[in-house]
């Protein structure tokens, strides 16, 4: 396609998120609102549950990508002058299977970074600990995990030793068999949602812990879970047992860890919403609701404009008044009035189909009111004059 | 309701030429008559002004070959090519169960001076139609862009029929299979109110016993006491009024406990009343609409034999109802589109002949169908003796005509599309003259009062929230009890699609196909 004729090197609306370094382009008060719950969570310590909502296609999957992305965070962290180490951010995509559902999010946490990564960050824990006191490993990880057998596991993890990582691995994703136990001399698998929450609510205690004399690996710790609607599909017992897990996630990491939940309003499985499957003990400890709402007018053609200027798409600077080059002001003013709904996803659907007519159009440098006119009924699009 | 106008004049009034026509029918509510003359069908105005309309029904079947529609197109370009004017054209189906007419204005063909009589016109438009469509056998190319929204019509209709054809060979067999206990629909609409905060069947069954011990008294005054719930037998016998509920699709598992479905929240918001087992109007229709649904091929044979003999015994039920059923799921099996569908009905078939001892073993499918009969205010009930009353003889002689037209197959979208049209019509209404229309700005007055009703009624996740479903469903009652308006769940549906009527009424429909339900939000953007 030749995008160069209208200014552009590359179609810069893609329906789905974008690989690679996600761009925030407009709707600036919920951008606003998302990092506002951020730099709180930096400033502060109570843990808190956020819940995201909004249609398909309003950009939460992109706002998690975006603020999980380690630019954004550490973008955030200057802005904010909270100061210290950055937070970890990590986004997580709702495990879609039809059982071990949380096994499969405790693995998704931990592959992150890769066991030996893993034991790395707790080593450095450890040695930062060591430094203001010789028992202050032993005793938070008394005071966090308090199982003993999961204890066990902290102290392999945190020697590396490279022939153990294999087993620890297996035995942190669930597939590690008796010769395992054996040799890193554990006497069970850590294989209830009690085991596997504290495991993680350990180690986000010991990533964020603070005092006069250690400063903590990372500030904060945001967790983004996507798609959660989709526990509608699990089972009820893994319904159950997810919901469990999230409660516990709260109370056993009550300090700097922010939880943001992602999920559509469509109503699923007959009921009306999510909150049902979360039950009154996560409900009640939902610290806020954001909501992602669909721009005006205005904030579409903001988002336009931005889309079309993002870094790396102009061939050359659009003229002044010309920011939405190759879209004519007529055709904009009959594309706003048209898109229904005004989401996101939506909106790049009808910009990128139109980009592509032009582009693959001989002659077509601009897309015109015309143009708008003659393909609305190919995108379905329903156009007020 | 427009005003009337004048009668026809005589020559012009098919009732005086009945004998001309080798089909006549006269439909007081469209006011039309339907008359067919050689090989065409016409509608004809039953006031003036004059019109006549060619007309041609639909099924759903074969539309996707169009084999009905393009004569008319082709004939509507042919008089666009000699008379510079479109005729109109016009698809009915959402008001029709269970099928579709288009119709095209023939005004162009008239000139009513010309003729004497009707038969005599009738006539002449006949040759001229068969002429025009002789000489433009495939010119309907301007015609088909022309009345391409009319023809959108015909698409809703076909992927409605789609849809019922597939939910039924989905499930061919569409029956519940409860307790004989579980009799009294008040304990279903007691159980969907304890549950609105979602909840366990112990603590749910534990509290519809100790509701049912203080009403005790209030069901020995019901006409039909049967199947109560006993502080003796302890929270057993609340059970099988728990799993009605779940068949019902009022309650759903939810972890390890229940919650409201959003269907069953909709009973929650309906008028009701604790202290009695009588139903209310808005509990009757909700209930016939889930029965209907849920337990189709048990209900209608039992209907269809209460018609041929609205009072007669239990025992004879009973004894009558293997036939009933047997001759129903026969009817049934030649409306299955998949094998599958009907290597389903075969099997139920053959079930029915290993039944023996049938009028005992009848006794859990007949009586407590008849109690919910009795609930549902469509026949009473003395001793052993059930005697139909006014409205389920209605019911139950619409039931068994669509029978023998071999017409029907009830599914949820079937319900969903006709419900109140062709079933609560005759189940409710018994002095009340109920529109199929209403007009816009009354119809978003009633849905804006309903949409704030069911958000202050309901609470979610999310603030400001309206289940679509709940909404439509709950609405749908609404206008027909309130209104006397037959506002059908995809009327509704259909009526909320469109943009400009969303924005007066301040609130936004987001509907998703995938999951066949959608939510309502206020409009907080002004753009």
């Amino acid at each position: 396609m030749d995008y160069q004729k209208l200014n552009l090197s590359d179609n810069p609306f893609s329906s789905t998120p974008a690989t690679g370094r996600p761009v925030w382009c407009g709707m600036p008060e919920l951008k606003a609102e998302l990092e506002k719950r951020l730099t709180i969570a930096l400033k502060t310590s109570p843990s808190s549950l956020i819940i995201n909502w909004g249609h398909y296609g309003s950009g939460k999957t992109h706002a998690a990508k975006y603020f999980t992305s380690d630019e954004t965070v550490a973008q955030l962290t200057r802005s904010s002058g909270a100061g210290g180490a950055p937070p970890l951010p990590f986004y997580i995509s709702f495990p879609r299977v039809d059982r071990g559902a949380v096994f499969n999010l405790t693995s998704s946490i931990i592959g992150k970074f890769g066991v030996p990564d893993f034991a790395s960050k707790l080593a450095q824990v450890k040695t930062t600990l060591d430094v203001a006191s010789p028992d202050l490993f032993i005793n938070l990880l008394q005071e966090y995990c308090q199982d003993s057998e999961l204890q066990k596991i902290f102290h392999k993890l945190v020697t590396q030793n490279p022939e153990e990582s294999d087993k620890l691995g297996r035995v942190l994703f669930g597939n590690g068999s008796a010769a395992d136990l054996r040799d890193l001399q554990i006497s069970r698998k850590p294989d209830s949602v009690s085991d596997l929450c504290r495991i993680i609510t350990t180690a986000f205690n010991l990533f964020s812990y603070r005092s006069p004399r250690v400063q903590p690996l990372h500030t904060a710790i945001y967790l983004w879970i996507d798609e959660f609607e989709d526990i509608a599909s699990l089972p009820g017992k893994e319904q159950d047992a997810l919901a469990a897990y999230l409660r516990n996630l709260m109370d056993w990491s009550p300090k700097y860890l922010t939880i943001f939940i992602n999920f559509t309003l469509t109503p699923v499985q007959q009921l009306q919403d999510l909150g049902l499957y979360l039950g009154d003990a996560v409900m009640s400890r939902i610290r806020h609701r954001i909501e992602f709402t669909e721009p005006d007018k205005p904030g579409v053609e903001t988002y336009v404009r931005e889309m079309l200027n993002s870094p790396g798409f102009r061939v050359t600077a659009p003229l002044q008044g010309q920011e939405v080059q190759p879209f004519e002001n007529a055709a904009m003013a009959l594309l706003l009035n048209g898109i229904d709904p005004r989401t996101p996803r939506r909106i790049n659907e009808v910009f990128a189909f139109y980009l592509d007519v032009a582009a693959g159009s001989a002659d077509v440098t601009t897309v015109t009111a015309a143009l708008v006119r003659e393909h609305a009924s190919e995108i379905g699009i329903t156009l007020k004059e | 309701m427009p005003t009337l106008s004048k009668p026809l004049p005589a020559a012009l009034n098919p009732r005086r030429f009945q004998q001309h026509f080798s089909e006549y029918h006269h439909d007081s509510y469209t006011r039309r008559y339907h008359v067919t003359y050689g090989h065409h069908s016409f509608a004809i105005s039953t006031h003036l002004p004059f019109t006549v309309s060619l007309v041609e029904g639909l099924n759903g079947e074969d539309l996707e070959e169009r084999d009905q529609i393009l004569p008319f197109l082709r004939l509507a370009q042919a008089l666009h090519s000699s008379t510079g004017r479109w005729p109109g054209l016009d698809v009915e189906w959402a008001d029709m169960c269970p099928g579709a007419l288009i119709l095209l204005d023939l005004s162009l063909l008239i000139e009513i001076k010309a003729y004497t009589s009707l038969p005599e016109l009738l006539k002449d438009i006949s040759t001229r139609i068969d002429s025009l469509l002789q000489g433009t056998k495939s010119d309907f190319a301007k015609a088909e862009t022309h009345y391409s929204s009319v023809l959108k019509g015909i698409a809703a209709f076909g992927e409605a029929m789609t849809s019922i054809q597939r939910e039924f060979d989905k499930e061919p067999n569409c029956v519940l299979n409860t307790n004989t206990k579980a009799r009294r629909l008040r304990y279903v609409a007691v159980l969907a109110r304890l549950a609105s905060e979602g909840t366990t069947s112990t603590r749910l069954t534990n509290d519809l016993l100790l509701w049912a011990t203080k009403q005790s008294e209030a069901l020995l005054a019901h006409e039909d006491s049967k199947g109560a719930i006993l502080l003796s037998t302890g929270r057993r016998s609340a059970l099988p009024y728990l799993d009605l509920a779940r068949s019902l699709a009022i309650l759903t598992p939810v972890g390890k406990g229940l919650a409201l479905t959003n269907s069953g929240r909709v009973l929650v918001l309906l008028p009701s009343k604790t202290d009695s087992f009588l139903l209310t109007i808005e509990e009757r229709l909700y209930f016939l609409f889930e029965i209907m649904e849920h337990d189709r091929d048990f209900l209608l044979p039992l209907l269809m034999l209460l018609h041929d003999n609205p009072s007669q015994s239990k025992l004879a039920l009973r004894r009558e109802f293997p036939t009933a059923y047997k001759a129903h799921l026969t009817r049934l099996k030649e409306k299955c589109g998949t094998a599958r569908s009907r290597r389903q009905i075969d099997a139920a078939l053959q079930r029915i002949e290993h039944w023996e001892s049938a009028e005992r073993y009848m006794e859990h499918i007949v009586d407590p169908r008849v109690s919910w009969l009795v609930d549902l205010g469509l026949c009473s009930l003395a001793g052993n003796q059930i005697a139909m009353l006014p409205n389920g003889k209605s019911l139950a002689k619409e039931i068994s005509e669509l029978a023998k037209d071999n017409l029907f197959v009830i599914t949820e979208r079937f319900l969903k599309q006709w419900f109140f049209k062709t079933i609560a019509i005759r189940t409710e209404i018994s002095d009340r003259h109920v529109e199929k229309k209403i007009s816009e700005a009354a119809a978003i007055e009633v849905l804006k009062r309903c949409c704030d009703f069911v958000r202050d009624h309901t609470t979610s996740l999310a603030r400001n929230r309206v289940v679509a479903s709940t909404l439509f469903r709950f609405a749908s009652i609404v206008f027909f009890v309130e209104h006397s308006v037959t506002m059908d769940f995809m009327d509704l549906l259909h009526f909320c699609s469109n943009q400009e009527r969303m924005t007066k009424l301040g609130w936004r429909l987001r509907w998703s196909t995938a999951q066949n339900d959608g939510y309502l939000m206020p409009i907080t953007y002004t753009g």
